[in-house]
């Protein structure tokens, strides 16, 4: 990818920065009761929410962040933040030395951002129309544009529904003609808020796969956020996890296993339909003769597991697999859960 | 600036031309419904008019002129704030100011610019235009220079007028977004339902009501009271431009206010519903 | 519903301040005779504010439109009860709300607007329950038609409610009276089934007109109507179930 009008951006070094980053929100609380109708006019209840708590982080040029945690985490927040559309409460948000807030206007034309399930195309024209308008409103130069929309239209498949309009695409088609609209400008950095919520799992996997794609050509940075780990952990090589508004864990995703206690699984095939009882080992079901269980610890030994077996039963195969991710993240959230027992919001 | 203004306004009326080109069918169904309520909203007051020869102090003629100014009054509103952008509590409330958000421009550039759709309004400008030319005619109304500068003024303050109204009260959702979110429709009813009347029979609380806090009396039958000089003196002729000064000052101050604000709590719900369709 | 959103007052200040900008064109027109049509000036002012009064009963509005446009109308028929009635008892909710907010309201200020609210006589009064009745069973039909009108041109709702709206008012005579139309155009609106609506309850309540008449031409609308509308309904309850779902 040519770059030759943006030279005099490093090729490297810090995008992002974010430093004690506070959000709070009041939501209203509203009394159901009617007779309570007044009051709510006049005297409405308040609760605070603390979406974001002394959240701080930096992501450097080129990189591809995973920014995961479950719903109501403050994953949106974040990158509204990022995106120039709030303003946090305290701490300090900069992006490529820009405060987006004080200056967004300047800043937005530099960053891309998609939001999973809303569209900024128009619902009445078709995808070119919706490419026209982007590129007149962003000011993108011509040959920028049939470089990007040559882009799009290969590597996302946007050429297929290039004269389709928008509101007869399907939502898989929709996002990748979003996620093209958002580099049309090429931006530097690529904001993407749960791309692939309600998509079906083959646009899912196309979704990743072209995330992939962009970020290979290694000239954008992308942060994108997700519940779904599994999803993640294809796309990054990094992953910032927050819970409740605090950042609990930044680094890759085999830290994380091992942070967070690697689950590995053990099936034993039998001859009997009860499953034998094993000491260090929790059964998890039981299929047939087929039983599996659950490991705990790297220090779990296998072999005296399976010979324990073979003294209560025959045992026909032993395999061993790791947990998938978002099973590690399920005792994540039992150990927050543990730990922070009114934590999550 | 300016030349970014027209490029954009040139822009919106290509996709508003090529809405039209490509349906249509919809286009002149649409049209005609509107059209069809345009002139039934008003009916009422042209039968009365044409059954009593006018409604005292206004002779027919003269009612058939503030008739056709009123319809002319909201051409520019209709023409300017497509996209809900007339309604603009409707994008407020619903999440949608997100989308203005990211692009590359103030969001004042954005909203003078994103509505406009002159192919749609164009048309509807017919019946009001032909009504005013021709009550002007059988009246024998002098086309000056300088009551043609007085008109162009009257007209250019009713439409701000309305817009600037419409605005203050949409931007109340910045405030209270759920609640306010159907507002400026409310308040846009306000106006234009009742500019058709001539309210000079009404009580003075009611009439100094329709001037100042509902000013619906700024949409036809204060201006047209100056023009066809059933007012004399030429203050009159400057109340509905200065009045419309003062409430786009108003809406510009709540603007600043509302994004002011908006910064900090942002938006907690969103809705697709009416965006950018 | 009234804590959530109070934007429904409004609507109904903009009902009040219209009555009040009608009451005074009539006024000054009335100024300069004493009669018109066969209607004095205080017959009109009567008329006007109880056109104000019972907006919602004198042009029926059921909802059903919304519901087609929404696709709602399939849960509407598992409902136990049927479609009109459930609709119909709907709108009767939401008239209770507008009587309370607005109609109670208008009456009250009738003193300070200078209108008499009563009825022409006793005997007006009786009809005039008999005939706002049969106007609500012509106005239901008619909605059902105009539902399945829209439900078989399948077409955008918002644009074509207004056009509804005004052109009803106006052919109904809740506006201007119909006897008070310019080239005697009353003399045939009168026989369309929206005279059915406004004009013939409101003639009767103020004795501008000869109560057996206008209420057998009212009973063969509610008649002819409920008829057609019930044939019209049966043919396209097909396409209304699917249409929008
Ligand atoms: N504009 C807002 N006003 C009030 N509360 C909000 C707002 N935006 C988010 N919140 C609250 O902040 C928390 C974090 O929300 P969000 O960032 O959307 O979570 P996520 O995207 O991780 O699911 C939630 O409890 C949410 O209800
Ligand atoms: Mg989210």
């Amino acid at each position: 990818m040519h770059r030759s009008d943006r030279a005099d951006i490093p090729a490297s070094g810090i995008v992002v920065e974010c430093r004690a980053v506070c959000k709070t929100f009041r939501q209203r609380q509203p009394s159901e009761r009617p007779r309570d109708v007044l009051r709510n006019l006049l005297h409405p209840r308040f609760r605070t929410v603390e979406a974001l708590r002394d959240v701080s982080f930096t992501v450097n040029r080129g990189e591809v962040v995973a920014y995961a945690g479950p719903n109501g985490a403050g994953k949106s927040t974040t990158i509204k933040l990022l995106s120039g559309m709030l303003a946090p409460t305290s701490g300090s948000v900069r992006v490529l030395g820009i405060d987006p807030v004080a200056e967004r206007t300047r800043y937005v034309g530099r960053i891309g951002v998609v939001f999973g399930q809303r569209t900024e195309l128009w619902w009445d024209h078709p995808v070119a129309a919706s490419y026209e308008w982007k590129r007149v409103v962003w000011d993108i130069p011509r040959e920028r544009f049939e470089r990007m929309c040559g882009v799009a239209r290969e590597i996302l498949g946007v050429g297929e529904t290039w004269n389709t309009l928008a509101r007869e695409l399907s939502l898989g088609q929709r996002m990748r003609a979003d996620l093209g609209m958002a580099m049309l400008h090429e931006p530097e950095i690529l904001f993407l808020d749960e791309p692939t919520l309600g998509l079906d799992v083959l646009a899912k996997r196309s979704m990743t796969r072209l995330v992939r794609q962009l970020s290979a050509t290694g000239s954008v940075t992308v942060m994108v956020t997700s519940h779904d780990m599994n999803e993640l952990e294809q796309l990054a090589g990094r992953v910032i996890f927050i819970e409740s508004g605090s950042l609990a864990y930044d680094g890759d995703f085999a830290g994380l296993r091992r942070e967070f206690g690697d689950l590995r699984r053990l099936v034993l095939e039998t001859d009997d339909a009860t499953a034998p009882t094993l000491p260090g080992a929790e059964l998890v079901g039981s299929q047939g003769m087929r039983h599996e269980y659950r490991l705990r610890g790297a220090g779990a030994d296998v072999a005296a597991l399976s010979a324990g077996a073979g003294e209560q039963c025959r045992v026909l195969d032993v395999e061993t697999h790791r947990a998938p991710i978002d099973e590690v993240i399920a005792g994540i959230y039992e150990h927050w859960g543990r730990q922070r027992p009114t934590g999550t919001a | 600036m300016a030349a970014r203004l027209l490029r954009l306004w040139a822009l919106y009326a290509y996709l508003d031309g090529m809405w039209i080109a490509r349906d249509f069918r919809s286009f002149i169904f649409y049209y005609l419904a509107d059209a069809v309520t345009a002139v039934a909203s008003v009916a009422g007051v042209l039968l009365l008019a044409q059954r009593f020869d006018g409604i005292p102090p206004w002779t027919r003629d003269q009612v058939l002129f503030l008739l056709g100014f009123g319809m002319v009054a909201r051409f520019v509103p209709d023409m300017m704030g497509n996209y809900n952008v007339l309604h603009i509590s409707r994008r407020i409330g619903r999440g949608q100011l997100d989308h203005i958000l990211v692009q590359p421009q103030p969001v004042w550039m954005a909203l003078l610019t994103e509505g406009f759709a002159p192919f749609w309004g164009l048309l509807s400008l017919a019946p009001g235009v032909g009504l005013m030319v021709w009550a002007g005619q059988r009246m024998g109304l002098e086309a000056t220079p300088s009551w043609l500068l007085a008109f162009a003024l009257n007209l250019a303050g009713a439409s701000a007028a309305l817009m600037a109204y419409a605005a203050l009260w949409g931007f109340a959702a910045f405030f209270q977004p759920r609640a306010a979110e159907e507002i400026s429709g409310s308040a846009v009813d306000l106006l234009t339902d009742l500019k058709g009347f001539p309210l000079d029979a009404l009580g003075p609380g009611l009439r100094t009501a329709l001037l100042t806090v509902i000013p619906a009396g700024l949409m036809a039958w204060y201006p047209c009271r100056a023009l066809l000089g059933l007012d004399h003196g030429i203050a009159a002729l400057w109340v509905t431009p200065a009045a419309a000064v003062a409430l786009c000052c108003a809406a510009c101050l709540m603007f600043r206010m509302g994004m002011r604000r908006y910064a900090q709590v942002g938006s907690s719900r969103y809705t697709s519903f009416g965006h950018r369709r | 519903m009234l804590g959530e959103n109070p934007l429904f007052l409004l609507t109904y200040l903009l009902r009040l301040l219209r009555l009040a900008a009608l009451l005074a064109v009539w006024r000054a027109v009335f100024a300069a005779r004493g009669q018109a049509g066969g209607l004095d000036v205080e017959q009109v002012l009567t008329y006007t504010l109880l056109a104000g009064i019972l907006a919602e009963p004198l042009n029926c509005r059921t909802g059903l439109d919304r519901s087609l446009w929404e696709g709602a109308i399939v849960t509407r028929m598992l409902q136990p009860i049927g479609l009109v009635a459930s609709f119909v008892s709907e709108m009767a909710g939401r008239w209770v709300v507008g009587f309370a907010f607005c109609s109670l309201p208008m009456l009250l200020l009738a003193p300070w607007l200078g209108v008499d609210p009563w009825p022409a006589s006793g005997a007006a009064a009786a009809w005039f329950g008999l005939s706002l009745a049969l106007a609500v069973v012509v106005g239901v039909a008619l909605d059902f038609l105009y539902g399945a009108a829209i439900a078989v041109l399948k077409t955008d709702i918002w644009m074509l409610d207004g056009m509804r709206s005004a052109v009803a008012l106006l052919l109904s005579g809740a506006v201007v009276p119909l006897a008070l139309m310019p080239w005697g155009m009353g003399r045939w609106m009168q026989w369309l089934p929206f005279g059915a609506l406004a004009s013939a309850p409101l003639q009767i309540y103020t004795g501008a007109g000869d109560a057996p008449t206008l209420l057998a031409l009212q009973a063969f609308w509610a008649t002819a109507l409920c008829l057609f509308g019930r044939r019209v309904w049966r043919v396209t309850r097909e396409r209304m179930v699917s249409y929008g779902g």
